[in-house]
Order: structure tokens, then C-alpha cells, then sequence
């Protein structure tokens, strides 16, 4: 090897390693910074934990008077909005993407357009829904979709109770109008890799339109689109502003979506620099801490998932 | 609270343009904390410290509550057709929020209005709302439904946190419970009288009983002359008192004072009375620029409060203030020198 041909390799092999060396450190940054917001949030709950231990997340006594501080109506709120939120944000969020990536009218122009506008309601911030959802939303709600609802389905215990607007299910409504952008644009893009090859597969053998997606399109992308549904998911466990103002913000155990009710998010925001004693301080860390162990939980079932979905398939993205 | 403090700022700053006062509006809770680790040369708090928080404070410590101005809080409606003023009681008040009382025409409010209001309120069911987010007036009205009812104050007490109020819907901030109330009929709520004074007849309140039996309907000068009444006794001295002070609970029971308002509180500023020490945390010049601001406050700036629905101070409370702020020392000698 001429001196000349080694000075190359190494100083190949020595960019290599100060790329490797700062790839590397980012990501074990990234995962210190995680470990170490989870540690803070544990060790400044201790005195929350080792008072209440499990009552704190199955209780749902909330009383400062007795000092009693439980959490589980505020998991609940934030279990029943989300999962109201996808309910209703998934259906919209797809039904657009597929259009989106489908549409073979109108030309890509349309497509792109009408793509930018969907992704604009990601845009507005979410103290902006939280006043919009209080000014317009609620009164909507109160007047015409629940009485409504109220008519038909009242016989269901989830729907008893008076309608007031600022319940559990505006708060559903809210975060299924934000985390549509998310499903849409993930999804949009999922669909639009799917190779051609495989519509052209279906068509030549004379399935419809609808046919095409469904049995072709949508098998293909399906790890994908489930990867948008968690993002969607995890938007909206952690929304906060746009819950808070609609959500009712009541501490007693809601018992049917007309309830007005808490989510861990909106209770930090009003608990926050308010409390006066240290247990109170330390349960509302601990409230957090649940938060975080939620957001957690939901990506690591998703990420299982997603592995077991696609450990046959020969094709991922 | 914030507003005010906010409107104080910028006059002084105008006033004296080469003092710069940063404030940051974390609640009386942080405000708090804040002071007892040194963070700030003085804290804003709507409720004095708790017996909890006095046993926090750095040892050898003086924090001096010094009371800054004056709020009350009132039971705002929203019932059409009815424009008169109706008469409540603190124990039909707790009761209401309680959820005992589920409608309007519950015989216990009929019961306290005059025969010709009584017969026009609606059978309908009273929506209650509340603030979500922790409130020093919150805690004064907690504070009072607990004084005058023993079920409210067993099973609810009082807070400037998050409370488990048994019915009803929280609304964030005081704009928020308005306009809750305001877009909701048959609906009731307390309100911090500061907004009802800077938005003027948009939202219908009620008078409340005071302890000589008068239905009091709120405004300046009975939330002044109530403070005024609360500290007729002196303020107290120890951090001890302190923590147990309230005007509310001042005024519950007196009788001789015909024309006070019973839901009336103050605002605190609270400063160490030592400023030199480490624990303040603050120099010779921030110690003159804060005493020079708190002075201003509690003397000339009143007349800005009035603008925004704070009571001005009442003189008795203003002559004790200036006194407590001549006693702020640094290094031993008075930092406020002069009149």
C-alpha cells in the first residue's frame, strides 16, 4: 500500500468515526434525556407515591381538604376524549388521505392544494381551538348535536345526563379536528408510496376503484397508516389548552360522555402554581409522571404492533 | 391579581423609567416558593401563607405580608326576564354549589327575595359554574361557603388549588367563568368583582348577607369599608397570625358594621424584612427600587387599582402598610428614609 493510498483510507475511516461518535452521542442524548425526565418526575413524586401507592392511579377521591389526592378521573377523561378523538379523527383523516392519493381527477394540482389546506388546520395553534371550541364549539354542542344525540341514543348510559357543551365529548370533537392534519399527511404519504405496480396488478385483473384500495392499497400501507394513527394518538393524550377550555374541568368521576370531567393534561395546567403544601406539589408531579408513562405505554404497544403486523409480510415501510 | 400588577408596572415604570421591575404571573403558589428560595426580591400572593408554609420559610427569616389591595368576589347569574338584584345568604350559597339546591325556585332562595322577585324565578335548574384554575379569590369564596356552611367546609374546605367543588363546570380564569355565564342560562357563578367593574352591565349579580343581616350588593367602597373593618384590629405580627388572617372570617361575625361586604379580601405583597440577609437574596439598590415601588403602591398607586375594580386600600390599612414598610432594614438601617 503506497503512503499516499493509506493517508485516503484513513482519513476515510477517521471521518467515519467522528460521524459515528456524534450519530452516536445524539442518540444516547436523546435517550439520557428521556431516562432523565422520567427519573426527575419519579423522584419528585416520591412523597406523592409512597403516600397514596396504587389508589393514586385506580382512587378517585380528589379532596385537599383531606389531603386525598387520586388520579383515576382525570386517566379516564384523558382514555375517553382521546379515544373519541379517534373515533371520529380517523375515519376523516384517512377517507382524506385516500382521496388525496387516489384522486386521479382534477390532476396533481388539486391534490396538492387541497393537501396544503388540511395541513393548515395543523397550523392553528391549539390555544386557538381551546377559545374557538369555548366561543363556538360548546354552544353548538349544547344547543343541537346533544340534545340530539340525547333523542336517539339517550337510552345509552354514555349519553345520560344534561347537556351542557362543556363535556368529555366536546373535548372528544376538538381533538378529532386537531389530529386530522396528522392522520392525513402521514397516511397521505404511506398511500403515495405504495408502488404503482400494485394498482396496475388489481386493475388488470378488473377490480373497481374501491377495490384497488382495499384489497391492495391499504394491506400494503397498513403498518404505515397504523403509525399515523399512534402519532394522532399521542397528540392527543398530550393536548392541553384546546381540552382545558371545553373540557369542564370537574373532579368527580365522569359517568357518561355528558359529563363534565378532567384530563391529566388540563389538571396540571389549572393545578400548576397553585398548590401550597408539598404532598400536593408532589401529586401533581405524579400526575405528570402518569402522563409520561401513558405516552410511553401507547408508543410501545403501537411500536409491538406495528412488529407483529408486519413480521410476515414480506413488504415494509 | 395580574392585571393590576401589571397596571402598577408599567405607571411606575413610566414614572420612573430607570427602574425596570420584571414579574412573572405563576400563581400565587410559585410566588411563594419562589420567595422562600430567594428567587425574588419581593412575591404577590392572593391568600397568605399557610401554617405549611411559614414552617418553610429559611430559618431566622421576618417575611412581612404586606396587604396591597383589595378584592371581592361576587355570585354573578344569568336568569332571563329577571333584572333584579337577587338577595343570597353564604349558606344558601354553599348549599347552591354544593348541589343541595338544584333549581331556581328552590324555596330556600325564594325564601330570601322579596314576595314580587320570588314569584317570577324559574323552575329550571340551576347551572353552576366555577373557576378550574387555582384562584386567590377562589379561596377567599371557598373560605367563606366553608364559614358558613359545615357540609361545604367537612367535605370541600378550601384551596387555591384545584378543588373537588361537588357540581358544576370549571372555567378557566375569571373571563372564562363570564363568559360561561353569560352564554348559559339559568346559570350562576362567582365572579371577582374587578371584572364585573371593568365590563359594566354585562353580567347581573346578587347581594349577600353580611353578619348585621343587610343584603349587600357589592362595590367599591363596602369591599373598602369591609378590609377596613377586618383590620381595625391591627394587622397581625407573626408569621403565626398571619397564616390565619383573613378578612372574611374577620367580618363574619360583626355585627356593628352595617354596610361591609362579607366576601371581601386582600392582595399581599410579601418582602423579608431583612434584605440584606442571604436568603433574600438582594442588593442595596434592589431593595431601595423594590421599597420605592411597594410605597408607591400602597400610597399613590391605588387610584390606579380603582380603574381596573380594586378597592383602594382604607387609611388604617395604608398607615399600617407604611409602617411595616419603615421597618424593612438593610444592613441594619431602614431602607426607606424620609416620610
Amino acid at each position: 500500500m503506497t503512503a499516499s493510498q493509506k493517508g485516503k483510507r484513513s482519513s476515510r475511516s477517521r471521518g467515519d468515526l467522528v460521524l459515528k461518535s456524534v450519530v452516536g452521542a445524539a442518540a444516547i442524548g436523546v435517550i439520557a434525556l428521556l431516562a432523565g425526565l422520567g427519573i426527575e418526575l419519579a423522584y419528585s413524586s416520591r412523597l406523592s407515591i409512597s403516600t397514596f401507592g396504587l389508589s393514586f392511579i385506580f382512587g378517585s377521591t380528589w379532596a385537599p381538604i383531606h389531603s386525598i389526592y387520586n388520579a383515576f378521573p382525570f386517566l379516564v377523561g384523558t382514555l375517553a376524549t382521546s379515544g373519541i378523538g379517534l373515533l371520529l379523527g380517523v375515519p376523516m383523516g384517512l377517507g382524506i388521505a385516500i382521496f388525496l392519493s387516489e384522486n386521479r381527477r382534477g390532476g396533481r394540482a388539486l391534490n396538492t392544494t387541497l393537501g396544503s389546506l388540511v395541513e393548515l388546520l395543523a397550523a392553528v395553534p391549539s390555544v386557538i381551538y381551546g377559545l374557538w371550541g369555548l366561543f363556538v364549539l360548546v354552544p353548538f354542542m349544547a344547543h343541537f348535536v346533544e340534545p340530539g344525540l340525547k333523542s336517539v341514543l339517550g337510552f345509552l348510559p354514555i349519553f345520560s345526563g344534561t347537556p351542557i357543551g362543556t363535556d368529555l365529548l366536546t373535548a372528544g370533537v376538538i381533538l378529532a379536528i386537531m389530529i386530522i392534519p396528522t392522520i392525513s399527511a402521514v397516511s397521505r404519504d404511506v398511500l403515495n408510496a405504495v408502488p404503482n405496480s400494485q394498482r396496475e396488478a388489481m386493475y388488470s385483473l378488473g377490480a373497481t376503484d374501491w377495490e384497488v384500495i382495499r384489497k391492495s392499497v391499504l394491506p400494503y400501507a397498513r403498518s404505515g397508516i397504523f403509525g399515523a394513527i399512534i402519532l394522532g394518538l399521542g397528540r392527543a393524550v398530550g393536548e392541553t389548552m384546546a381540552v382545558t377550555f371545553v373540557v369542564g374541568n370537574n373532579t368527580n368521576l365522569p359517568h357518561s360522555l355528558l359529563s363534565p370531567g378532567y384530563t391529566l393534561t388540563s389538571l396540571i395546567v389549572n393545578q400548576l402554581g397553585a398548590t401550597t403544601d408539598p404532598l400536593a406539589d408532589a401529586a401533581l408531579v405524579e400526575v405528570s409522571l402518569l402522563l409520561f408513562l401513558l405516552a410511553l405505554v401507547i408508543n410501545f404497544v403501537a411500536r409491538g404492533l406495528v412488529w407483529r403486523m408486519t413480521r410476515k409480510t414480506k413488504f415494509r415501510i | 391579581m395580574y392585571p393590576l400588577m401589571q397596571a402598577w408596572i408599567n405607571t411606575y415604570q413610566y414614572l420612573q423609567p430607570n427602574i425596570q421591575i420584571s414579574y412573572a404571573a405563576l400563581g400565587s403558589g410559585k410566588g411563594i416558593s419562589g420567595i422562600t428560595a430567594g428567587l425574588y426580591n419581593f412575591g404577590e400572593s392572593d391568600a397568605p401563607l399557610t401554617a405549611a408554609q411559614y414552617s418553610a420559610l429559611p430559618s431566622g427569616s421576618n417575611l412581612l405580608t404586606i396587604p396591597v389591595s383589595d378584592s371581592g368576589v361576587i355570585p354573578a347569574y344569568n336568569l332571563p326576564g329577571i333584572t333584579a338584584h337577587l338577595n343570597f345568604t353564604g349558606n344558601v350559597l354553599a348549599e347552591i354549589f354544593y348541589g343541595t339546591i338544584t333549581n331556581w325556585n328552590d324555596p330556600r332562595i325564594a325564601a330570601l327575595q322579596s314576595p314580587s322577585v320570588a314569584s317570577t324565578l324559574p323552575s329550571n335548574p340551576i347551572q353552576v359554574y366555577h373557576r378550574s384554575d387555582g384562584s386567590g379569590t377562589m379561596y377567599g369564596f371557598t373560605q367563606y361557603l366553608s364559614d358558613s356552611n359545615k357540609t361545604w367546609a367537612e367535605n370541600v374546605g378550601y384551596s387555591t388549588g384545584v378543588l373537588n367543588w361537588p357540581v358544576g363546570v370549571g372555567c378557566l380564569h375569571n373571563a372564562g367563568v363570564a363568559q360561561c355565564i353569560s352564554g348559559n342560562q339559568y346559570s350562576i357563578g362567582p365572579l371577582e368583582i374587578a371584572y364585573e367593574i371593568a365590563n359594566p352591565g354585562q353580567i347581573n349579580y346578587g347581594a349577600v348577607k353580611n353578619a348585621a343581616g343587610h343584603f349587600v350588593l357589592a362595590n367599591l367602597t363596602n369591599i373598602a369599608l369591609a378590609v377596613g373593618a377586618g383590620v381595625r384590629n391591627g394587622l397581625p405580627s407573626t408569621d403565626a397570625q398571619w397564616s390565619s388572617f383573613s378578612v372574611i372570617q374577620q367580618t363574619f361575625n360583626d355585627t356593628a358594621d352595617t354596610q361591609i361586604y362579607p366576601i371581601a379580601t386582600f392582595t399581599y405583597a410579601l418582602v423579608y424584612q431583612d434584605l440584606s440577609a442571604s436568603y433574600a437574596a438582594t442588593t442595596q439598590v434592589q431593595a431601595l427600587d423594590t421599597l420605592s415601588f411597594l410605597q408607591w403602591v400602597v400610597n399613590s398607586g391605588q387610584a390606579t387599582g380603582a380603574y381596573l375594580g380594586y378597592a383602594p386600600l382604607p387609611a388604617s390599612a395604608v398607615t399600617l402598610d407604611n409602617q411595616l414598610l419603615a421597618s424593612i432594614t438593610y444592613n441594619g438601617t431602614p431602607v426607606l428614609t424620609g416620610s
